[in-house]
């Protein structure tokens, strides 16, 4: 067990080796060089190709690289353009609001996805699981971006139920636990949307992976020793029908961060998405690469996260 | 759960390909012609495909023609779906702007098939470096938040249809590899390989003529997928600025409209049919790739 886990730690190591090189190709190839800005324009020719020598401007590209990725696992990621201070305290402002966002869509999408999957293959082919099948397709096909813009429309402004954007109401006194409900209240739009999209796709494995059990043979021994049906499918078969369930869950992770880009930008709400968008219409590359290494990293981890709970919950996985 | 016929469907196609592709075909099309979501996909995918191509016939304006005295007008008898800020009308933008979107699918479907059933298959096929090499790679990409990253490619590199069929397809191909390897894997000590291999034949003509061909079904399927995201990338993609430019109409670009608060809430005929029409042929596709992954493959799972 604790030998799968490192070697799992190990394979980790080239696939970031991997994204620090994207990543970095991708600082390169941004247009413009970063500093021009940030040099006073009436500084000689000379003196500024001076500074940028000594700031390892003209370093062959292996030397660069090197540099940078000693620089970023200390923590320092470059320099805002936007925001002139460095781009890891203007990330970790932000990284918050998103993760609030993402876990808020993510635990709603598994208390939703995973009752439903299940009650929709304990009853297939009625028309509960037809309603369910057809739940999830229209969820899976719906562009994030244009459910949201339905839902501000719709419920927002025509009916007034919600706020329209953003985090939290402008120009109000108020208590800790209005600016808590105010919050709440201005989440239910965003979660809705980022976490009905990963609701569909849960549903759908749930669904299937539930079928897949049913048809096993325990289950049927289970059965003809005169259980209960809920008992056959609670205790019996649930346990195993969630295994691969949890593993998508802990992937999903991943997608929610990266969907969150047009979630967050149709809704204002002040987290990573906007502020990589912001900062590529305002071309601050520093800024959108080192957002991207970070959720990259992120995603990273809630692979591995999958992984390591996949063999921890089974015991029929063999470590080799 | 590994089924008996499955195995059993392939071990004819090596005797007599010709003869077992058309029968493969019917089955599959029976198979269809019994999923009603299935039939409606491939209606809606059908009339759209010919919309697309016939759109100078079936539309009455000029794509970019501007009429400034008739802006942001709602739908009526003349302009069936009203007409945008710059009075061109939305009906017809909407025609031509499904060559885009679907061209956009399928183009970034090519590529990353290809791309992804290449490395698969070499990968596969020849295993211990070369495979560790591929299949890292393909971890690496999928580290990467797709959306982020195709946003952060098209301020590089640019926005524009081809860039972004370009980008599509270079961030969807590593699904497809690692079917195509899994296959590959099972695929290469069966017995008819190593017959080839006994005859003499080179590992490229093995890979090219033997065994991609055997992974095709899988491919199919996630290929139809990959149209479908194709279409929401293009959509996405736009809507941000980032896609398709003006005047050439994406439903993209048609949806930026709407980051114009006042269109969003008041001018609904300008944002709503683009990404109804997003919507539709996307559930179109997913309905038609399931029935095909149902006909083709029952045991692949998500």
């Amino acid at each position: 067990m604790r030998k799968y886990i490192a070697r799992r730690l190990l394979l980790m190591i080239p696939v970031l080796i991997g994204i620090s090189i994207v990543i970095f190709a991708l600082i390169n190839l941004a247009p413009g060089d970063p500093y021009t800005s940030m040099i006073d324009p009436n500084i000689s020719a000379d003196d500024k190709r001076v500074m940028l020598e000594a700031i390892g401007y003209y370093d062959s590209l292996p030397v660069k690289y090197l540099k940078w990725v000693g620089r970023a696992v200390r923590g320092d990621l470059g320099y805002s353009i936007r925001y002139k201070e460095p781009v890891i305290h203007v990330i970790s402002r932000n990284l918050g609001n998103t993760l609030l966002l993402s876990i808020s869509a993510l635990i709603l999408s598994v208390v939703l996805a995973v009752p439903l999957g299940v009650i929709s293959a304990t009853r297939k082919n009625t028309f509960f699981d037809n309603l369910i099948t057809v739940f999830s397709f229209i969820g899976l096909s719906i562009p994030v971006f244009f459910f949201g813009m339905l839902m501000i429309k719709f419920l927002a402004f025509d009916l007034n139920l919600f706020p329209i954007s953003g985090m939290a109401s402008i120009g109000q006194e108020m208590t800790p636990l209005q600016a808590l409900i105010d919050l709440l209240h201005h989440m239910v739009l965003p979660v809705t949307v980022l976490g009905m999209v990963n609701m569909a796709q849960l549903m759908r494995y749930t669904r299937s992976s539930m079928l897949e059990v049913i048809m096993q043979d325990y289950v049927r021994t289970a059965r003809a020793k005169g259980l209960k049906e809920r008992v056959v499918i609670y205790k019996h078969a649930l346990k195993n029908a969630l295994i691969p369930v949890i593993t998508v869950v802990c992937i999903s992770i991943g997608y929610l961060l990266s969907g969150a880009l047009l979630t967050e930008t149709v809704f204002s709400w002040p987290g990573m998405g906007t502020l990589v968008y912001q900062s590529i219409l305002n071309r601050d590359y520093p800024l959108v690469t080192a957002s991207t290494l970070v959720i990259s990293l992120f995603i990273l981890l809630s692979n591995l996260l999958a992984d390591i709970f996949y063999a921890v919950i089974d015991p029929r996985i063999k470590f080799d | 759960m590994r089924d008996a016929d499955s195995s059993c469907d392939e071990c004819p196609t090596q005797s007599d390909p010709v003869q077992t592709e058309n029968s493969t075909l019917k089955t599959v099309l029976n198979k269809i012609r019994n999923n009603a979501l299935a039939i409606f996909g491939l209606c809606f995918l059908s009339a759209l495909i010919l919309a697309a191509v016939f759109a100078p016939w079936i539309t009455f304006f000029d794509r970019d023609h501007i009429d400034m005295a008739l802006i942001s007008q709602p739908p009526s008898l003349t302009h069936w779906l009203g007409t945008d800020e710059l009075g061109r009308d939305v009906y017809t933008r909407l025609i031509y702007g499904a060559r885009v979107s679907l061209s956009v699918g399928l183009v970034s479907t090519c590529i990353s098939v290809l791309i992804g059933v290449f490395l698969g298959a070499v990968g596969g096929y020849f295993g211990k470096a070369v495979d560790s090499i591929i299949m890292r790679t393909v971890d690496v990409f999928m580290c990467f938040p797709f959306y982020l990253i195709a946003v952060v490619m098209a301020a590089i590199i640019g926005p524009s249809i081809l860039n972004l069929m370009f980008i599509a397809g270079i961030l969807n191909w590593p699904k497809i590899s690692r079917i195509v390897r899994a296959e590959v894997l099972s695929l290469k000590h069966r017995e008819f390989i190593e017959a080839s291999r006994a005859l003499g034949l080179s590992s490229g003509k093995i890979i090219l003529k033997h065994i991609i061909p055997n992974t095709m079904a899988p491919v199919i399927v996630y290929a139809t997928l990959g149209i479908a995201q194709g279409i929401l990338m293009e959509a996405g993609m736009s809507y941000l600025g980032l896609g398709v430019k003006q005047p050439i109409p994406s439903w993209g670009n048609m949806l930026a409209a709407a980051q114009d608060f006042s269109v969003l809430v008041a001018q609904w005929w300008l944002w709503i049919p683009p990404g109804a029409m997003v919507f539709l042929s996307v559930l179109s596709i997913n309905f038609l790739g399931d029935g095909l992954r149902d006909a083709l493959d029952p045991k692949i799972a998500e």
